[in-house]
């Protein structure tokens, strides 16, 4: 496998990974019972762990111009995994925004 | 939709924002100064690992106000304001670590502003499902 690829899929590996972290740390806020809390904060946590050990591989074999607007996708996976799993309200004007953030993130981060 | 963000919520997603834009800024400079070319092993002098002590440390500060910051607002709502950290990193950069700011890059970083006005005028809180559990 060609290191570019290896690096798409690194860059996707943590936007999975990422994505269901923050879900779950955030889901642990809106959990009362103490044990269950601690279970899905702790799977959050390491969720996110993970994911800096993948983001420090795909630094080293992918660049940066690719790496960064390719990982602004992740927005659109959480603010997706916001809606219909932790049932928030997005709305249209939420929805613009966070595609201006993304697209002022693919342009910053392919300058 | 319009609603008005408490202070609360502005002095944690600050709060947060900055946390951010110095792990970003230290860990840069860790990687450039400290860690560079060395192998764990190396890594034994005091002022090598005072300065790695100090980055657990902002980490577990940005960790602890982001979770609190997830208390008060919906995930969709901080995520993306969070992305705004770009903008001091860039800022940073110019004046300590010489890096160009180039035309593409300031058109960008005012659609990323633009984005986050955007996404602040909207509700911070789906109040439904806070009741539902």
């Amino acid at each position: 496998m060609n290191q570019k690829l290896l690096g798409i899929l690194c860059v996707i590996a943590s936007i999975v990974t990422e994505t269901i972290g923050q879900v779950n740390l955030k889901k642990s806020t809106l959990i009362r019972h103490p044990i269950k809390k601690r279970i899905v904060m702790v799977f959050g946590l390491t969720l996110m762990l993970i994911e800096v050990f993948i983001w420090n591989y795909v630094m080293q074999i992918l660049d940066l111009s690719i790496a960064y607007p390719l990982s602004s996708f992740g927005l659109i996976v959480i603010t997706l995994m916001s809606k219909f799993y932790l049932k928030e309200q997005v709305c249209l004007r939420r929805w613009v925004g966070i595609f201006c953030v993304l697209f002022g993130g693919i342009i910053v981060g392919s300058s | 939709m319009q609603q008005k963000l408490p202070l609360k919520v502005i002095f944690r997603l600050t709060l947060g924002i900055f946390l951010i834009s110095l792990l970003e800024i230290y860990w840069k400079y860790l990687a450039c100064n400290i860690i560079a070319n060395k192998s764990f092993g190396q890594l034994i002098n005091i002022h090598d690992i005072v300065a790695i002590l100090i980055l657990v440390i902002i980490l577990g500060c940005q960790f602890a106000n982001w979770l609190y910051v997830l208390k008060l607002a919906d995930l969709s709502f901080i995520e993306p304001i969070m992305t705004i950290s770009y903008i001091f990193v860039d800022i940073y950069s110019y004046f300590v670590f010489h890096e160009d700011i180039t035309i593409k890059r300031i058109i960008g970083t005012l659609i990323i502003i633009m984005g986050v006005w955007l996404i602040s005028g909207t509700t911070h809180n789906t109040i439904r499902v806070r009741s539902k559990s």
